[in-house]
């Protein structure tokens, strides 16, 4: 499944609240610009499902509520997860891999095999396929 | 996690307990910091000098992960990364660095007092920058992790919140009796409060 996909299977593409990463509307983000730059540098950023009072490319003022990011592996994709998760400024990050999709919390995160990560839930991974992606199955804790 | 649960704010009540404060980065790393400087006291070291050891920790790991301190920045001062970012720091060589620092952006932050560094036991130099760098400077016990921060993303804002709350604490800081660090809520928390008590409005 490519993001486009996901974006398309979340109903994303047609929202006025989502701003995409080739539409140059993460500049004119207001207070995020920046911070969504880099993580379209750093993350894979595809798209950002935000809060705002009218289409977020036109708004005052924004909250990004999900990040869409593609990722080349799971390794990678917990990277992102890492990358994300210091930004501080996102909820939710699903992430794309060849292999699967993953839903992480932005605001949780331990690296595999630290001894606070004893669980996928504990690191953060809410939900994800399988290889043949049906829809997202939540982690057990 | 479509664009309906959003805008309804339904993902909420599916999702809404993953996303608790604690376990957000500022959160957890102001916890980490203020555990550290608990290990640093119990290791015989004044509350100033851990305050200020840590804070320029932060400061330096700020700058080298976003590649203001490069390797070409370091190698022209005569500098070895690992001499400071390494389980095998040695003080006189941080207090080096401190002080190129203070010269070269013209201005310091976070106060130290250089002898008293100097005048540390070497081994817990190195436990307090191995600690730095990924080490955990007890064993099965902390658990400070800070291979998880990456400062690079880290929003400048929290050395801020760092300083405010826990390096400029006047007098015996909340951290030395064991208690949490007293928080307040940083402007990027505003933004998730607020979006959890949002409802949408018509289009």
């Amino acid at each position: 499944m490519a993001a486009t996909e996901i974006i398309e299977a979340l109903g994303y593409h047609r929202s006025p609240h989502f701003l995409r990463h080739d539409a140059d509307s993460f500049g004119r983000a207001p207070g995020f610009g920046h911070i969504f730059r880099k993580a379209k540098e750093t993350c894979g950023l595809q798209g950002v499902y935000t809060l705002s009072d009218r289409p977020a490319a036109q708004a005052d003022a924004v909250v990004p509520v999900v990040y869409v990011c593609a990722a080349e592996s799971e390794d990678d994709a917990d990277a992102i997860h890492r990358r994300v998760w210091n930004q501080d400024v996102v909820p939710f990050l699903i992430v794309e891999t060849p292999r699967c999709v993953r839903l992480y919390s932005g605001f949780r995160y331990a690296r595999p095999g630290a001894p606070s990560a004893r669980s996928l839930r504990d690191r953060g991974v809410l939900a994800r396929t399988s290889p043949s992606p049906a829809s997202l199955t939540p982690c057990k804790r | 996690m479509n664009a309906e649960a959003i805008d309804s704010a339904r993902v909420w009540e599916v999702w809404g307990k993953e996303v608790t404060p604690d376990t957000r980065v500022d959160w957890t790393l102001l916890d980490n910091l203020a555990r550290l400087s608990r290990w640093l006291r119990k290791e015989g070291v004044d509350r100033a000098t851990a305050h200020g050891l840590i804070g320029k920790f932060v400061y330096l790991y700020y700058l080298r992960h976003r590649e203001i301190l490069s390797d070409r920045k370091l190698t022209r001062w005569n500098i070895a990364p690992a001499a400071v970012f390494s389980r095998g720091a040695e003080a006189a060589v941080f207090l080096d660095l401190v002080g190129k620092v203070d010269e070269w952006l013209n201005g310091r932050i976070f106060p130290l007092d250089s002898d008293l560094v100097r005048g540390m036991p070497p081994a817990l130099f190195e436990r307090l920058a191995g600690t730095f760098a990924g080490d955990d400077p007890e064993t099965g016990q902390l658990h400070l992790d800070f291979e998880a921060y990456d400062f690079s993303h880290i929003p400048i804002e929290i050395l801020s919140v760092i300083y405010e709350q826990f390096l400029h604490t006047p007098g015996e800081g909340r951290a030395s009796k064991g208690k949490p660090l007293a928080r307040t809520t940083p402007p990027s928390l505003w933004s998730t409060s607020w979006s959890r008590s949002w409802r949408p409005v018509d289009r």
